[in-house]
């Protein structure tokens, strides 16, 4: 037999947790002259939808 | 749309695709590699306008291996409509990716260019090999292209990454002057570029045997010999840091803004949890995805995971250190 005390019950909780999909599918534009988004602007010709 | 419209200020000034440099010519290069995370990939061509080398922060991680883990021929082509096969994921963006005749296919479409694919990339389903076509009509005569440009870039790594090799992840990764690495993970707006700033702020940045920023937005997470190891990507935030190296991983911190710097231990399944939603998980991919769940829960038990609010002061980067 296991003599350790049982722990106590803690009921489940269910915690939402934000995913922003644009950013986590990588479906739009992150680069911009230098592969980042350090414009504002989504400069790639290719691109319209600036990711992050 | 007139090409040369597009293209004549734009290809040559902006972005990855850029005009071939009339010295490159007579000796053009016919291959090139990068190596992201100790993942290689390789591409070639027989033309060497589909041959040119990345530029700007991708440019450390090129590299001259021979044995790659993704071996790539990228050809010019004539692209029709996307059809046939099972599409397996809509990204609501650039990209598709259907399942033809037991191999990947991923469709590039912008309405910038037309309503054709301006590429398509074709993967065995082992992704080991594959190759990238680029649509001829959607681009001028003698103008180079990238047929990595992002995102197919990053896309092959997750994909390399989820076979049970590692995770990427929306993050910041520090390499204080001992070697340990922190990881500062968040979504857009988390803080993550502020962090990297203040540790220049405070430790400096770029002295030898100083702090080694390894992004500002994008890092990747594996465990090999016995541990965790952060390492630099080329996908960088807003102070456009990024480099190629490792470092082993001391500590976990989800980003959130407060009025105070404070550290708080969360649950393991919450913590899971946050760092699944800083991840770029394959949805479609029932294993993969498996993987991701898996690695990320051994990842926290192992490696001493908090939230931290913060407020963007130096005294902050005294409170991680005392963790």
């Amino acid at each position: 037999m296991n003599d350790q005390p049982k722990k106590p019950y803690v009921k489940p909780e269910i915690t939402q947790v934000a995913l922003r999909s644009g950013e986590a599918v990588l479906g739009g534009c992150k680069t911009s002259t230098t592969m980042g988004p350090a414009s504002g602007m989504c400069t790639t010709l290719t691109c319209m939808v600036i990711a992050s | 749309m007139h090409h040369s419209h597009l293209y004549g200020d734009c290809i040559l000034k902006i972005g990855t695709n850029r005009a071939l440099d009339p010295s490159c010519t007579a000796d053009p290069p016919a291959s090139f590699a990068i190596r992201i995370a100790d993942l290689t990939i390789a591409l070639t061509c027989d033309d060497p306008m589909l041959a040119v080398p990345p530029d700007g922060a991708m440019t450390p991680f090129l590299v001259r291996e021979a044995e790659p883990d993704l071996r790539l021929q990228a050809r010019w082509g004539k692209l029709g409509a996307v059809s046939g096969g099972e599409q397996l994921f809509e990204s609501g963006g650039l990209w598709r990716l259907d399942a033809q005749n037991g191999s990947l296919r991923f469709s590039f479409t912008s309405p910038v260019l037309g309503p054709l694919p301006y590429k398509m990339a074709s993967l065995d389903k082992d992704f080991t090999s594959g190759e990238v076509l680029i649509h001829q009509p959607y681009f001028p005569p003698g103008r180079a292209v990238y047929p990595l440009e992002y995102p197919l870039d990053e896309l092959f790594l997750i994909h390399l990454l989820a076979a049970g090799r590692g995770v990427e992840v929306h993050a910041c990764g520090v390499v204080d002057s001992s070697g340990q690495g922190y990881l500062f993970a968040g979504q857009s707006g988390a803080g993550k570029t502020t962090m990297a700033r203040l540790w220049q702020k405070t430790e400096g940045a770029g002295g030898a045997g100083g702090l080694m920023i390894l992004s500002d937005d994008r890092i990747v997470l594996r465990y090999q010999a016995g541990r965790f190891w952060m390492y630099g990507t080329p996908w960088h935030g807003e102070a456009e840091l990024s480099f190629p190296a490792r470092a082993p991983l001391k500590g976990v911190y989800l980003l959130r803004h407060g009025t105070s710097n404070r550290l708080v231990a969360l649950r393991r399944s919450a913590t899971v949890a946050r760092l699944v939603a800083c991840s770029f998980p394959l949805f479609y991919h029932t294993s993969g995805l498996d993987f991701t769940l898996g690695f990320l829960d051994q990842l926290v038990e192992a490696v001493p995971c908090y939230e931290l609010s913060f407020t963007p002061d130096e005294r902050v980067i005294a409170l991680v250190r005392s963790s």
